[in-house]
């Protein structure tokens, strides 16, 4: 029998936090039992290594594989390959590998990866099944519990998926993700104020992330304190000039607090960073409304149209318009689409027609 | 450098504090001739402003040329103040006012009011609520309780005016054009149920008789009539003539839904002003008629009225004694002679202590429209709405019609459109106001309509694709009328000339005619308004005719709809049919039901008037079942049909009966044909054929 230590080799982190796959590396101590075929085997396994490690995903694979080719039974080259078949999106040749690298008592860090595959390829259940596993695996691992509680956040289980969070954050107390996500999930439950103040605590941990700062501003905005929703937008654009979402909504707290041409500038600079958003467009279209510009809003909402020809709201919006310029028959042409749309509101105005 | 700043300060406070400069010698010692033609046109303006107020806007071009003379007077800038009020550009009167009160602020104790009046049309509340007070604190122990009603009404009206005005109502007011006004004072439109004819009283040169009212050095009021052409303008208004128009005045009060009968008032030498009806016969309007000694007095001032949807009661306004404030509504019925009844008071929920006035009742036969100066008036007469509620037998608390449709001045003689979408109403305070009174058409746009934003987040640190957010707008209802307007020719079926016919409107469940109605006997039109709720029966009558029978059952959620129906009356002849639509059976049995009622006894009259007449009744069903079921009950139908007539005096020799089944379907649901059941209805049917007479 080979006597071969196994180093677990460095989890990648990629984004802040772990999206991508551990690779593992053989040291191999005691050369003399091993055959010729075994020792090519672990070179390959190695070499795949390596290459994983430099971004060739595809060399990794055919090195992993053959490893597996030399060595029927070295189950960690499955995991490897499993890891680089994630890393190319080949989700269902990861599951049949981690199935084997599940063999090994040893290789139950498969289960995690599993659950992530799983998630990719829609199978929820599974996924959160393979998450439990890993929970039982390794109990103080804050990994499977931060994306079971994704999963069950996009499930609709908002409660679900904040006990999750908060056992994640138990595990991993400067996991400032998970308190974003925490603070998203408690928002979803319209629970404002608790939303507010993890992604407060998010900040607290690292308030270089602009989407924390974004989505804080949205809460404050939910909850009507736009000068506070207009700061945090504000930094989070700060953060990252580019981030026209967060524009777009800092516009959007301009127009509720009743500041259409602070909106107008700030959907204006959302265009110019996304030329083909067409919320942004929709929106400017409502703050030209607001300042009576009432055929810049149709430009606008058609423009909109344009990039999406079933966006409803923006039928409703440009009909608003139009009703203002006393086109009744293309108010009522456009209050129709949008109720054929299935947006609520442009029933009762189409109603009238 | 102190002696500068004095003199530079004493400039200031000088050029902001005119002093007050009397006409006389000692001020204009070098300007004895001016001083004198200004003294002469105070006075000529005097004799103007020292009679009734009607006629001070004619002391105005006076005053203005003493006032050229010297602007610093402040009587004579009260005066001018004064006289613009009760003119039609009462928006010039401030200026003069608050110089009057610069000068003197006690240079005549009304200033206070007038001061109040002017801040109150130019929507500067708080002034006005000031100036208000000010003076009623000088007339609180006057013995005339007047002026503190009037002072109390408008200080409260100024309260009204700073809630209501701060949400307006969404509107598009139009000036009806160069076919309808004049430079001369256009007032008082009312129109057709279906917006097509136009009715208004005009003051314009060219009036019958073509003299001047002394009384306020205009034209006598004369009523004229347009009607909408394809295009949707307005034809150039007509004189209505002769028979309605005299040489004293005459004003539109009234039009019923189906334009054939109006509403006038006439004012007359020695009476206060009645009111009056004209029927259209063909092209041509009857001689008013008085509407009696229940609505007019001899000695007061009936002054506006309105019919219900039935023309079966008439809504009016009168300050005789007896009444809650000045002039209040009343309504009177049309008794069985065809006469109107007592007159009853609407009572406290309408009338108030002030004026109530231009009534007029929507043709959903609920919502009364008229104007006040109590309830939540921001000014002057104000425009409300209130709805009667059928259950409780009463009217619902008048809703102000809101801003800029009502203004801090008079508005008046509002009339809607049977959907509830367009008002006319009358205003001289437009931007594009043609003469000194104009006529207006407003567009009612609804509630605001909210503009939806959209929004996303990145709720998920994983996730890279944004969570999309999405916004739902708040539905605005859009109230609509609930009644349906039905319309159309009634001709001869053979030569298609138009016929003068009777139409009766049955409500079928209750076995009552609910009113009854002539077409034109020019172009045979007809228009009816049906209120939604009721199963109507309608039965269009004309001797030597057979009668024609339709149904209409509008249920009480249905919405606004215009009906076009053209009918042709076909002569008694053998062989002739006619499809008996209010007849009614038990489902699947041959029971009649008792909404059957008034179209059998239409038939058992028309057996009795003519009583060679002998017909065939004939049952039909529709394809739905099978053939001989059908065939069967179809025969029962019919005979159940028989059967009334002959318990009801009808000689059985007289009457055959058949069963047709489904023979003879009027459309395409044959068996197989997938059919709305509106499709069916048209099948189940009781026919009858002249057999001989």
């Amino acid at each position: 029998m080979q006597k071969v230590k196994y180093v677990l080799f460095a989890v990648l982190i990629s984004g802040g936090f772990a999206t991508t796959v551990s690779a593992q590396e053989d040291t191999i101590v005691e050369a003399t039992i091993l055959g010729a075929e075994e020792i090519e085997a672990d070179k390959s396994y190695n070499q795949g290594i390596q290459q994983f490690q430099t971004n060739d995903f595809e060399g990794a694979i055919a090195s992993f594989s053959k490893a597996i080719e030399l060595n029927a039974g070295f189950t960690k080259a499955y995991l490897n390959r499993g890891s680089a078949y994630m890393e190319v999106e080949k989700y269902s040749e990861a599951i049949s590998d981690f199935n084997v690298a599940l063999n090994d008592p040893e290789g139950k860090e498969a289960y995690y990866l599993r659950g992530k595959c799983y998630e990719k390829l829609g199978s929820r259940d599974k996924a959160k099944g393979d998450y439990a596993s890993a929970m039982e695996a390794k109990a103080d691992d804050d990994r499977p519990y931060y994306y079971r509680g994704l999963i069950k956040f996009n499930e609709g289980d908002y409660e679900g998926a904040i006990s999750d969070f908060t056992e994640a954050i138990n595990r991993n107390k400067r996991h400032a993700y998970a308190y974003n996500d925490r603070g998203s999930a408690k928002r979803m439950m319209e629970k404002y104020d608790d939303a507010i103040k993890d992604y407060l605590k998010a900040l607290q941990i690292d308030n270089k992330l602009a989407f924390v700062h974004n989505n804080l501003g949205s809460a404050y905005r939910k909850k009507g304190r736009f000068d506070e929703a207009i700061k945090s937008y504000t930094k989070a654009v700060e953060v990252d000039p580019k981030y026209y979402i967060a524009y777009n909504n800092r516009g959007s707290a301009h127009y509720d607090a009743g500041n259409y041409d602070r909106a107008l500038a700030d959907f204006d600079r959302a265009i110019e960073l996304n030329k083909n958003y067409a919320f942004a467009y929709n929106n400017r279209a409502s703050a030209k409304f607001k300042l009576e510009d009432y055929k810049g809003c149709i430009e606008d909402c058609t423009t909109a149209i344009s990039f999406d020809p079933n966006y409803g709201y923006a039928y409703l919006n440009r009909g608003n318009a139009k009703e203002l310029l006393r086109d009744d028959k293309g108010a009522c042409a456009d209050w129709k689409k949008a109720a054929e749309l299935g947006v609520e509101g442009a029933k009762s105005y189409a109603s009238g027609c | 450098m102190k002696t500068l700043v004095s003199i530079v300060s004493f400039f200031v406070v000088f050029g902001a504090m005119a002093q007050n400069v009397e006409f006389t010698k000692d001020n204009f010692k070098d300007k004895k001739d001016g001083l004198k033609a200004a003294i002469k046109s105070i006075e000529t303006g005097d004799e103007y402003f020292e009679g009734m107020s009607v006629l001070w806007k004619d002391a105005i071009p006076h005053y203005l040329k003493a006032n050229e003379f010297n602007p610093n007077n402040a009587m004579l800038n009260f005066k001018l103040g004064a006289c613009y009020l009760q003119s039609l550009e009462r928006n010039k009167a401030l200026g003069f006012l608050e110089k009057a009160y610069q000068l003197n602020p006690s240079v005549e104790a009304r200033l206070n009011y007038y001061l109040g009046q002017a801040y109150h049309l130019n929507y500067d509340f708080d002034d006005a609520i000031k100036f208000y007070s000010k003076y009623k604190s000088v007339v609180i122990n006057n013995p005339d309780p007047w002026y503190r009603d009037e002072l109390d009404m408008r200080i409260q009206q100024c309260y009204n005016g700073k809630k209501i005005i701060e949400n307006p109502i969404r509107v598009f007011i139009d000036n009806l054009g160069g076919s309808i006004n004049t430079q001369y004072r256009e007032y008082g439109a009312v129109i057709s149920a279906d917006e097509s004819v136009i009715i208004f009283t005009s003051r314009r040169v060219g009036s019958t008789g073509g003299k001047i009212d002394p009384t306020i050095n205009e034209h006598f009021e004369d009523l004229y009539i347009s009607y909408k052409q394809e295009d949707g303008s307005w034809s150039p208004a007509e004189n209505l003539g002769d028979n309605v128009n005299s040489d004293d005045h005459d004003a539109v009060a009234a039009v019923s839904a189906d334009g054939q009968r109006v509403l006038i008032f006439l004012g007359r030498k020695n009476n206060a002003g009645d009111l009056y009806e004209c029927t259209l016969d063909g092209d041509v309007w009857s001689k008013p008629e008085s509407l009696g000694k229940n609505v007019n007095t001899k000695e007061y001032h009936e002054s506006s009225a309105c019919y219900s949807p039935d023309g079966n009661t008439i809504y009016f306004v009168t300050n005789k004694p007896g009444g809650i404030g000045d002039h209040d509504i009343y309504m009177t019925q049309r008794d069985e002679k065809g006469k109107w009844g007592p007159a009853t008071n609407l009572g406290t929920t309408i009338n108030t202590k002030y004026d109530e006035e231009a009534v007029y009742m929507h043709p959903d036969g609920k919502t009364l429209y008229f104007s006040s100066k109590g309830h939540t008036s921001i000014g002057g007469y104000d425009i409300f709405k209130s709805v009667y509620d059928e259950a409780t037998q009463s009217w619902g608390t008048p809703e102000n019609l809101g801003y800029p449709v009502n203004t801090a001045d008079d508005d008046a003689f509002f009339v809607l459109s049977a959907d509830g979408k367009r008002g006319y109403f009358t205003s001289g305070q437009q931007a594009d106001n043609k003469g000194t009174l104009d006529l207006y058409m407003i567009t009612f746009l609804g509630p605001e309509k909210p503009m939806v934003l959209n929004n996303e987040d990145n709720l998920l640190a994983e996730a890279t694709a944004p969570i999309k957010e999405r916004v739902i707008a708040p539905v605005v209802e859009v109230k609509e009328a609930q009644l349906t307007i039905l319309k159309g020719l009634i001709t001869d079926f053979l030569s298609k000339e138009p016929l003068e016919a009777q139409i009766e409107i049955v409500d079928n469940e209750a076995n009552q005619t609910i009113a009854t109605f002539k077409s034109n006997s020019k172009t045979g039109r007809y228009l009816v308004s049906l209120p939604a709720g009721k199963n109507y029966g309608i039965a269009v009558k004309k001797d030597g005719y057979l009668f024609h029978s339709e149904n209409f059952d509008i249920p009480a959620t249905a919405a606004f709809q215009e009906v076009e129906k053209n009918i042709e009356l076909k002569q008694l002849a053998v062989g002739s049919k006619i499809v008996l639509r209010n007849i009614f059976f038990d489902l699947d049995k041959a029971t009649l039901r008792p909404e059957s009622t008034a179209e059998l006894q239409r038939l058992i009259k028309l057996m009795n008037d003519v009583p060679t007449l002998n017909i065939e009744l004939g049952g039909h069903t529709d394809s739905r079942g099978s053939d001989s079921y059908n065939m069967d009950l179809s025969k029962r139908r019919a005979k159940a049909v028989v059967d009334y007539l002959t318990k009801n005096g009808i000689d059985a020799g007289r009457l055959k009966w058949e069963g047709y089944g489904e023979t003879q379907l009027v459309n395409k649901c044959a068996n197989g044909v997938n059919c709305s059941d509106e499709d069916h209805q048209m099948n189940r049917r009781t026919e009858f054929k002249v057999l001989s007479f």
